[in-house]
């Protein structure tokens, strides 16, 4: 019988969520550099999250 | 049967008797025999049932794995093109920010508001690292 495991995920989705770092020094617009760079790591989990559900095996 | 094999001379009723016995052999073992036959076609015919049953779902089993296999390849190409497509807008604000006006001089978060986002930043790995 062929396995009934459903296939590995997609390395690109099966990547964690990378740690928040803290910002470099104590500067608004240090902290508005992180701010971006968090927003774009949040994003890319959040895309990958819905990708994973949407690829589940329904 | 009885009667007829009693007015036969005693040798011959032995005779008789054993080649009864015989033939009754013959006839069980032939139906033995006949009855094999037709019992191992059964199985014969069952075994086939079985290895087509098991081929059918063993079909559909390597169909659905395929398709889940196509669905997060489709997945993960949709998330490499989110990030692709994210990636540039992100570069142009940091950009944008770095041409921005200065601040005032001495316009800085103060300890208080260093250590409140630090201890967030804590928190949210610390949950974030958890399984």
């Amino acid at each position: 019988m062929p396995p009934t495991r459903p296939p590995p995920l997609d390395s690109a989705l099966a990547a964690p969520c990378p740690a928040v770092e803290k910002p470099d020094s104590p500067d608004y617009d240090v902290w508005q550099a992180w701010a971006i760079n968090l927003l774009q790591q949040y994003a890319g989990c959040a895309a990958r999250h819905a990708k994973i559900v949407q690829a589940w095996p329904k | 049967m009885i009667a007829a094999l009693a007015r036969l001379a005693p040798y011959k009723m032995w005779i008789a008797a054993g080649a009864g016995a015989v033939a009754a052999v013959l006839a069980f073992g032939a139906g033995w025999i006949i009855n094999g036959w037709r019992l191992g076609a059964d199985l014969a015919d069952l075994r086939a049932q079985h290895a087509q049953a098991q081929a059918t779902q063993a079909g559909a089993t390597v169909s659905t794995l395929q398709a889940d296999a196509a669905a997060i390849h489709q997945a993960a190409t949709e998330y490499v093109g989110i990030e692709t497509t994210l990636a540039p807008k992100i570069a142009a604000l940091t950009k944008e920010l770095r041409n921005a006006p200065k601040l005032p001089a001495g316009c800085a978060p103060d300890p208080v508001r260093m250590r409140n986002l630090d201890a967030a930043i804590d928190a949210a790995n610390q949950a974030a690292a958890a399984r």
